[in-house]
């Protein structure tokens, strides 16, 4: 992946700048650099929620594709974040996407062990029994939190967004996602409980 | 586990990554998308340029960044229309298979995806005909191959999407014989004759195979359309392909028309 040079002083490449880009001028070469900085978070965020990599993948290119026709609509005056904007339409693109299949993508241990194991994206020097072992908890926990506490405990811990931001995503205040942040960690201490610490 | 080691090892996830060649991939698609065809590539800006492209874009009035804009649109689209006729071979080929992409990544429903599931094996066989007829040894295996298999995943998504519509049609036809039914009863007519249930089964079955999706194979005799049921005609196109009569498989296809 070839990522321009950023010159200190004159940096067109940070998310403000970028956003600024694209808002005034609909910089197209601008988009392709915001893709290189988020597509990453995307696709882990879309992953940990419909739990298939194919789909993960097809519906993150979705949502960079409507990102693009949304910002070249002109429907950019709104918004005041492109990561949060890319966030909301990763959201709605997987309900819309739930709603085509009618069900909800679970993520079992025999799907994660059969099809995609999350662990083999992992270095192979980092692999270890006890990462695989709470890849798969997780794996397995997750989908049975609820959706809003899913959605905080992927965008807060794993794809470390900040309060903030996460309060931009979901359209709630910051203390309103302070509490869904807490009471999601109590929800799934409770489901791994059991799950020994190692 | 302690709220402190789970949240440790929540964000040892984030060590969950794409493919990097899908990435990539999928890059250059999106560039060339919204680039409108043409060939994108990672430029690395030099000071400079980067210095020209903020200045430029700051002097830049309104009006002609509305037409620069409209000039992108209109060769967009000339380009799409152009890639209509386009073989793997062909500079403009990919451009035709991302705007069936997106246009695929719209459709509504099972019905609208069906018909352009159709489309694409049409255009798929097409394409194969006109590589064998134009070039017979120009034509590589492996183009040949791809185009085979793209077919046939084609029909195999159409019989999936016409089981699927089928399957409701038919629940929506029993549920409306039942109200009907019903209704008669609370009217006080009798029914004139008891159907058994396997009769009253297949009646609904046929009825909704030819409303929901047919082949208009010809007229009878006394001129009254025949509908053939939309499978057949796909196990007749595939049969068509198999031996090779490309053109012959286009035109079977282009008997099938959803109601």
């Amino acid at each position: 992946m070839v990522r321009p040079k950023k010159i200190p002083f004159l940096n067109l490449g940070g998310e403000s700048a970028l956003f600024l880009r694209l808002k005034k001028h609909k910089d197209k070469q601008a988009f392709v650099e915001a893709y290189d900085l988020f597509i990453e978070q995307i696709f882990r965020f879309i992953y940990f929620k419909v739990g298939d990599r194919d789909e993960a993948e097809d519906l993150a290119s979705m949502v960079f594709l409507k990102c693009w026709n949304y910002i070249y609509e002109g429907n950019l005056q709104e918004d005041k974040s492109l990561k949060a904007l890319l966030y909301k339409i990763a959201r709605n693109t997987i309900i819309d996407h739930y709603r085509q299949h009618k069900n909800h993508a679970t993520i079992s241990l025999e799907t994660i062990e059969a099809v995609t194991p999350i662990a083999d994206t992992l270095d192979q020097e980092e692999k270890s029994a006890t990462a695989l072992d709470f890849e798969k908890i997780m794996a397995e926990k997750l989908p049975q939190l609820k959706e809003e506490y899913r959605e905080v405990i992927i965008l807060r811990f794993i794809n470390e967004l900040s309060i903030a931001e996460i309060a931009s995503v979901l359209g709630k205040t910051n203390g309103n996602v302070r509490v869904m942040i807490h009471r999601a960690l109590e929800s799934l201490q409770q489901l791994v409980k059991d799950e020994p610490e190692n | 586990m302690n709220e402190k080691h789970l949240v440790q090892k929540l964000a040892a996830l984030k060590s969950v990554t794409a493919r990097p060649d899908w990435v990539k991939k999928n890059r250059e698609v999106l560039s060339y998308q919204i680039f409108n065809g043409k060939e994108s590539v990672g430029v690395e800006l030099s000071f400079f340029n980067r210095l020209g492209l903020f200045t430029h874009h700051l002097l830049q009035p309104s009006s002609v960044a509305s037409l620069i804009v409209l000039f992108f649109i209109v060769s967009g689209i000339i380009s799409i229309n152009a890639s209509q006729g386009a073989t793997p071979k062909d500079v403009l080929y990919i451009a035709k298979i991302i705007s069936e992409k997106a246009e695929f990544a719209v459709a509504f429903d099972d019905k609208s995806k069906a018909e352009l599931n159709v489309r694409y094996a049409k255009n798929r066989a097409a394409e194969l005909n006109k590589i064998i007829t134009s070039s017979p040894a120009a034509a590589s295996d492996s183009q040949v191959q791809e185009l085979s298999d793209n077919f046939k995943k084609e029909i195999a998504a159409v019989r999936e999407r016409l089981h699927k519509l089928d399957t409701e049609a038919s629940k929506q036809a029993t549920i409306e014989a039942q109200s009907q039914a019903k209704l008669k009863l609370n009217l006080g007519k009798p029914e004139t004759t008891e159907t058994p249930e396997a009769t009253k089964q297949e009646i609904t079955d046929k009825k909704v195979e030819e409303e929901v999706f047919t082949a208009e194979s010809g007229k009878a005799e006394q001129g009254i359309d025949i509908s053939m049921p939309a499978s057949k005609v796909l196990d007749e196109a595939e049969k068509l392909f198999n031996e090779k009569n490309y053109d012959e498989a286009v035109n079977k296809l282009s008997e099938i028309k959803i109601k």
